[in-house]
């Protein structure tokens, strides 16, 4: 997860090698893509598979990609996709990182709450939250609310999970330090604990993101409506439309980098104040 | 310690109780207002417990859930192992080489964000749904997972290891299996655990997703397709099980990994908590 090159470190070398394989993966896309569609189609074109082989690109071809690409969003579904897709992760993620975040801090915070959180923790933790949607389709009906639960869930284990160890492994001596020096409680957890913490904390909302994008596919494939993500891909595969799902792959792809650059640079706004052995 | 873990069991199980309390109340009631104002409370209903462990028992026992159960376990350890191997020697030679770093980074920086579960429309359409479609997905996410790990563990080898080896005229060979590999282990190890639940997710899934690979997955969602209100109020107790198999499936999982870790690690001193 720890990106090497960061910006400041890029150096020519490695930008020129990158854009090789690059320039090299992309040639051999097309290539093979434009062979497929126009050599090896008429030669594969079996009695049993004639449909099958006549009508589906394997893979696509550039220009393929960008009439299905254009043809989205003219039609705006590829717009309004993102939009409803986005506001559910948003909500699911904010719902299960702020339930995660208190029920860590809290557990971390005091002992006999992590007594009592304990069990629950580890169900959470071994159970793939993936396999709660059947119930809570059967509780709260194959809907919105079931993915966004689905999310939250996912996303209150993993900040649960960090915001506790974040606690837990802040240093004793700077805590008996504040201590000594007068600190009280609400002083203390405001003072030391949250920011010694956050780094660890910010790491688990991190992964948590990848997470929540994973079960948002995930919900939206298991009851694919329209308009969002998983319906496009589903439709995709349902009449065989190569592009399509590899058009809204790339989009998926790009929303979840994007996020993630967001989160990173977030990060390094919050944690101005701390010292780094490598300059970002 | 022994006090320590004494007040730990003590208020983990009062906290499990209070909840089985707080269910057994809320079926009640929800009987109650079933039977005598003929209301439903909750949408789904809450069926008493001891029917529920009925209805669970006698599905523990049935063949069901044993070929279910062997059939994902069988697809996640054949997707796990070849998606560790790939995953893991990618990541090695992009930890030891700049250049194969450097080559291969832009590729796998345009695959990493996109979830694997949502590949699946595409690996259908290339594959079929055919039994190795799911596996190659599993392995897909897999091997993506194991490649960071892998990465970082060869990478962060201290210098001073290899130097060192080299000097005292090791071969290629021998500084692979005698310094790279164990020095990366730990790190590869503590990969590995990530990669099971990421197996184990993606399996799950993809038979929830696509009922022709029959598998725990699809136990899961048929107890939903099946489900009628008022009708199949044990399909919940059931359910329950299954998710509780499944979580305690993955807790030995995991706790095999950590102790495979424990026991190819124990050369390493290790601080004692």
């Amino acid at each position: 997860m720890i990106k090497r090159d960061s910006l400041a470190r890029v150096n020519s070398k490695k930008l020129r090698r990158g854009l090789i394989t690059f320039v090299l993966a992309l040639s051999i896309y097309i290539l093979a893509s434009e062979l497929i569609e126009h050599y090896l189609k008429p030669i594969l074109y079996f009695e049993e598979w004639g449909v099958f082989i006549g009508r589906v690109e394997v893979l696509p071809t550039v220009r393929s990609l960008w009439n299905e690409f254009s043809f989205q969003l003219r039609t705006r579904i590829f717009q309004a996709s993102i939009i409803v897709s986005l506001t559910r992760l948003a909500e699911g993620y904010l719902l299960g990182g702020g339930l995660g975040l208190i029920l860590g801090l809290t557990a971390g915070w005091r002992r006999q709450v992590d007594y009592a959180l304990d069990p629950w923790l580890n169900f959470f933790r071994f159970t793939p939250a993936l396999a709660l949607l059947p119930l809570y389709t059967i509780w709260f009906g194959a809907g919105d609310l079931s993915k966004i639960l689905l999310i939250a869930t996912g996303v209150m284990t993993v900040s649960w999970i960090g915001a506790y160890h974040g606690i837990i492994d802040v240093p004793r001596v700077y805590l008996h330090t504040a201590r000594i020096l007068g600190a009280g409680g609400p002083l203390l957890l405001r003072k030391i604990v949250v920011p010694a913490a956050f780094p660890h904390i910010f790491g688990a909302l991190r992964v948590a993101l990848a997470s929540a994008w994973t079960l948002l596919v995930f919900s939206e494939l298991m009851d694919p409506r329209i308009p969002s993500l998983g319906y496009l891909l589903t439709l995709g595969a349902m009449f065989l439309r190569t592009p399509l799902i590899i058009v809204s792959l790339a989009a998926i792809g790009l929303i979840v980098y994007l996020s993630d650059v967001a989160a990173m640079l977030l990060y390094h706004k919050a944690t101005g104040w701390m010292k780094r052995t490598v300059e970002a | 310690m022994e006090n320590e873990l004494r007040g730990r069991l003590k208020l983990g199980w009062l906290s499990i109780l209070l909840a089985l309390l707080a269910y057994v109340t809320m079926s009640l009631v929800h009987q109650y207002y079933y039977e005598v104002h003929d209301i439903y409370l909750l949408p789904a209903g809450a069926p008493r417990i001891e029917r529920m462990l009925l209805a669970a028992a006698s599905f523990l026992v049935s063949q069901e859930i044993i070929q279910a159960f062997s059939l994902s376990v069988q697809r996640v350890l054949v997707g796990l192992l070849i998606g560790f191997s790939i995953g893991t020697a990618i990541g090695f030679l992009m930890g030891w080489s700049e250049r194969i770093e450097d080559h291969v980074n832009p590729l796998y920086n345009l695959l990493r964000p996109i979830p694997p579960i949502a590949g699946l429309a595409l690996f259908l359409l290339w594959f079929g749904i055919k039994p190795w479609t799911l596996i190659l997905l599993t392995a897909y996410g897999v091997a993506l997972q194991s490649i960071i790990p892998a990465y970082h563990g060869v990478r962060d080898v201290p210098a001073v290891y290899v130097q060192t080896a080299k000097i005292l005229g090791v071969g290629k060979r021998v500084l692979f299996t005698k310094v790279l590999l164990p020095a990366a282990s730990p790190r590869i190890l503590a990969g590995l655990r990530i990669s099971i639940f990421a197996a184990w997710t993606i399996t799950v899934a993809g038979e929830m997703l696509t009922s022709a690979w029959s598998g725990i997955g699809f136990l899961l969602t048929s107890m939903t397709k099946h489900y009628r209100p008022g009708i199949a109020f044990l399909d919940i107790g059931v359910l329950a099980v299954l998710i509780m198999f499944l979580g305690f499936l993955g807790f030995l999982m995991d706790l095999t990994a950590r102790f495979a870790t424990r026991r190819l690690t124990s050369w390493m001193k290790r601080e004692e908590k």
